[in-house]
């Protein structure tokens, strides 16, 4: 048995021990944590399956957001289950990709939850219901992505069930809010963290599960992300680096673009593409920048790259990562222009927790004047370069090698007593970079092309 | 405003040698006949006030110089004391109107220590007290967006308009000032000048004025056993410097008021905002300052801080065009014109819009609720699709206003927003309290009898149950 298949069966023996303890454990929580594409989902499906078909359980899975419910119910959907129900807000309609094939409710419906069976529903719906809903409504109670999930969306629908099983990436992004949560941070209750996060600060010895593997990420990439971003939760790649091979047909010519994705065919699953010199100071987005974008997806696509073994790849198979909606924008204008409507374009926020076989991902940092805290999160960051399943093309200035040298830290950036997540973002940055330019990764076009 | 809209905002102005609008409208509403002004002077390293001056504007203020400002005595703040005191009674029988002119930030930090020092002060007198409390209330409606009650009038100037020079330049009111002042005409130069002097609540101290040197100076003289007639001349310097501080600081104020007055901005579009700010308030002052310290009390301030943030920027986006105008560069407002309208019974449900914008940025996602600006009309979006002509096209179904035909008709040219979520889920997390909810209000997890019924491998059975 080689490595990877150990990790594999770790992995799988992580997850039945992590689902046991939570479905037949004397402890009521069970927190999992998870790198990028470790299999939380499955996890999720898996303890739902075991606990309702398994067990009896009458098993509500929540998330933070609707979109991540309609996942989790179509994942679902290709079980047998006694029962699976969908809640969502009463002003929403049914995805087509679910209508016809489960129980949906707008709102909470009495009819709702009789047996064992599944519900799965966002945190903010079920909570608007909680009047409705007893203490011990349920059985047990899943939360999938909960780092994404504030602790105090979670406080009213807490004691919903007396189990809980909270799964989710602590690398990835703190939940969205948009108040100045400065003065809250060292309080005795910062509700606003992460949930995990919160339960953790009030009872470290609740019992937590790492799973070891990442179904994902390269073992090239993974390595990079691990060292930079989770260095608290140790793991690798199961993946075999040949069912990931990337081919073009058709031979590069394009001295500015084609070596980096040759360095993608080659085997380094995380590149970098760099233009002289910084954004231009007086525009809102960096038109070359965009261009450089584009233009990477445009040589995949001409140069016919092919996902080994699988398909050739298509616009659907390229997303573009762009932390700003402005520049994000102008890159989707580039594709516009270019007859490339499909090809994803969106900000880090709505590309957490998809993955996509080639991700193209603007530098946060090549940008006009110094750093924000925005630019340097680091959960951010982790995001953007681990979504891709084959390769990974960094666009970014020459001027972020100015900015990681020449940043000084502001004191005020945490809050007294306070975690620094502006800090580790920074030196998540320098690792990183500091690893691509170690294995020559970064490649630089010149003033005159 | 993105940096490079700001400087060349900044660019324009320093060229015109004024400063100039960034809205057109005011997020203030206009001051109640009782608006009142509080300035103060702190002492830098101790975080005392040293002097403070108040009263109705459009008076001379009332100034307070402490001699001894980190003594126990506190008898001389008593007439501050009973002024806020009047002040706060003015607005609990007017339904909690009431404004507060400060020259600064730096006003309402120092009357937040000033609360903290006394609101729960058993030795100080009720009236000491009561002042505590109400300063540790202003100061905690002032962390409100969209709060009607604190003026903070340099804070006030930049977000309403913007100068010629540099955004930390704009940090010193007075040196912002000289972008306002019309007898001014050569700004730069003025607004340097101006600056060598702080203008933070604190004494004048440069190597050609050393006022704050001067007062330490007189203090210790002070204690060191004078002649009655030296210790009187001590105290009387001690007083006018103080006097003269504090002074500056409220003339700033005014001055600045004046200027932001006198951008004419119209004051409409804010009674939501009056309205919120003045229910915070009179419910404070009734049932007094209590910090959130349980789970569930911070979780309502929270949301409550939230929401406040949420219905400011729906009601600036509403009233006021220039913001509208950014939020649409950046997607957060879509402006187009309606394609169709799909509405079998003019004027009935069912009604959808299809919006065509030449946007290349939306922000709005499916589902999501949205208003038309300036109508009664709201609905969820359907779908978004990029449209023949290279703009985004979007549906959007009609829940409120389908008899409003003007809005919905084909042609119409229309701008939509998302519509503020601004519940406060007050009875939510007060009920999860009362339930002693163990994550959150226990002291340990509680332990449960083990399961002893199992069927195997929790993945095996998952991989038994999969659909063939």
């Amino acid at each position: 048995m080689n490595d990877r298949a150990r990790t594999s069966q770790d992995a799988d023996q992580v997850m039945d021990e992590a689902i046991d303890r939570a479905l037949h454990g004397d402890t009521p929580l069970v927190i999992v944590n998870s790198p990028p594409g470790a299999g939380k989902t499955y996890l999720v499906e898996c303890a739902a399956i075991a606990a309702a078909v398994g067990a009896g359980m009458r098993v509500i899975c929540l998330t933070p957001g609707v979109v991540q419910a309609y996942d989790i119910a179509e994942r679902l959907l290709a079980y047998n289950l006694p029962r699976l129900e969908l809640v969502h807000a009463k002003h929403r309609e049914t995805p087509a990709r679910l209508s016809g094939r489960l129980t949906v409710s707008n709102g909470w419906g009495g009819a709702l939850n009789n047996g064992p069976g599944v519900i799965v529903a966002n945190a903010h719906v079920i909570a608007a219901y909680r009047n409705q809903l007893p203490s011990g409504s349920f059985d047990l109670l899943i939360v999938d992505e909960a780092y994404q999930l504030a602790a105090n969306n979670f406080l009213p629908v807490a004691d919903l069930a007396p189990r809980a099983l909270m799964v989710g990436d602590p690398g990835q992004l703190p939940p969205v809010t948009s108040v100045d949560t400065s003065n809250f941070e060292a309080h005795a209750h910062p509700v606003h963290w992460a949930l995990p996060t919160y339960l953790l600060k009030r009872f470290p010895r609740t019992p937590v599960y790492s799973l070891p593997s990442t179904r994902r990420l390269l073992p090239d990439t993974a390595r990079v992300v691990q060292k930079a971003f989770y260095p608290d939760l140790s793991f690798a790649s199961v993946v075999d680096p040949a069912s990931r091979r990337l081919r073009f047909d058709v031979s590069g010519i394009h001295a500015r673009l084609d070596p980096a994705l040759d360095a993608l065919a080659s085997g380094a699953s995380i590149v970098a593409v760099v233009l002289p010199g910084a954004s231009p100071a007086h525009e809102e987005t960096d038109p070359e920048l965009a261009a450089v974008m584009a233009g990477l997806v445009e040589r995949i696509l001409v140069r016919q790259g092919t996902w080994v073994g699988t398909r050739r790849l298509g616009q659907g198979d390229i997303g573009c990562i762009d932390p700003n909606v402005l520049t994000g924008g102008a890159v989707s204008d580039r594709l516009r222009r270019a007859g490339l409507r499909d090809v994803r374009v969106d900000t880090v926020e709505r590309w957490q927790g998809l993955e996509v076989p080639i991700a193209i991902v603007r530098h946060p940092l090549s940008r006009v004047g110094d750093p924000e805290p925005f630019d340097l999160q680091a959960g951010r960051w982790c995001v953007s370069l681990s979504r891709h399943q084959i390769g990974c093309i960094i666009v970014g200035r020459g001027s972020v090698d100015d900015v990681l040298r020449e940043y000084v830290h502001p004191c005020d950036t945490a809050a007294a007593g306070g975690r620094d997540d502006v800090w580790s973002g920074f030196q998540a940055h320098c690792s990183i970079w500091a690893e691509l330019q170690l294995r020559g990764r970064i490649f630089r076009m010149g003033n005159d092309s | 405003m993105s940096n490079m809209q700001d400087t060349l905002t900044r660019v324009l102005a320093r060229h015109a040698g004024r400063a100039l609008p960034i809205r057109s409208t005011s997020s203030l509403s206009a001051d109640p006949s009782s608006a009142i002004g509080i300035a103060t002077i702190k002492i830098v390293t101790e975080e005392q006030i040293q002097a403070i001056a108040f009263g109705s504007l459009g008076r001379a203020p009332n100034l307070i110089a402490r001699l001894d400002p980190i003594g126990r005595d506190v008898t001389d703040l008593l007439p501050f004391a009973r002024f806020l005191i009047e002040a706060i009674e003015h607005a609990l029988e007017h339904e909690g109107e009431l404004r507060i002119w400060v020259p600064h930030g730096e006003t309402m930090a120092a009357l937040d220590v000033l609360g903290h020092r006394y609101w729960r002060n058993q030795n100080a007198s009720p009236e000491i007290v009561r002042m505590g409390e109400i300063c540790r209330i202003l100061a905690h409606e002032a962390i409100f967006a969209g709060q009607q009650v604190i003026a903070d009038s340099a804070q006030l100037l930049r977000d309403h308009a913007i100068t010629g020079q540099t955004p930390i330049e704009d940090g010193h009111p007075d040196a912002m000032l000289a972008w306002f002042d019309r007898a001014v005409t050569d700004p730069v130069t003025e607004a340097r000048q101006r600056s060598r002097f702080p203008a933070s609540g604190i004494l004048v101290n440069t190597p050609d004025r050393r006022d704050d040197d001067r007062i330490e100076k007189l203090r210790k003289e002070a204690k060191g056993g004078l002649t009655a007639g030296r210790l009187s001349a001590v105290q009387g310097e001690i007083r006018r410097v103080l006097s003269a501080g504090v002074q500056r600081e409220w003339d700033l104020m005014v001055a600045a008021r004046a200027a932001f007055w006198g951008l004419g901005l119209p004051t409409t579009g804010l009674d939501t905002l009056i309205d919120l700010s003045r229910k915070r308030l009179s419910a404070a002052l009734m049932q007094g300052h209590f910090p959130a310290r349980r789970a569930d009390r911070v979780a309502i301030e929270l949301d409550e801080l939230d929401s406040a943030q949420r219905v400011t920027e729906q009601s600036m986006l509403e009233a006021d065009g220039a913001a509208r105008l950014r939020a649409k560069r950046a997607g957060a407002v879509i402006a187009g014109h309606v394609l169709a309208r799909n509405q079998p019974k003019r004027g009935r449900h069912p009604c959808s819009i299809d919006v065509e914008t030449d946007q290349t940025v939306v922000r709005t996602r499916r589902d999501d609720k949205v208003v038309v600006v300036g109508t009664n009309v709201s609905g969820v979006v359907r779908d978004i699709a990029v449209a023949p002509s290279g703009g985004i096209r979007v549906r959007i179904e009609i829940m409120n206003g389908v008899r409003s035909t003007a809005t919905l008709d084909a042609g119409t040219r229309i701008e939509i927003m998302e519509q503020a979520g601004a519940y406060v889920r007050t009875r939510e997390f007060s009920q999860a309290a009362a339930r002693g909810v163990w994550m959150f209000f226990g002291d340990t997890p509680p332990a449960l009898a083990p399961g002893t019924w199992r069927r195997g491998s929790p993945l095996a059975i998952a991989r038994r149950s999969r659909r063939p």
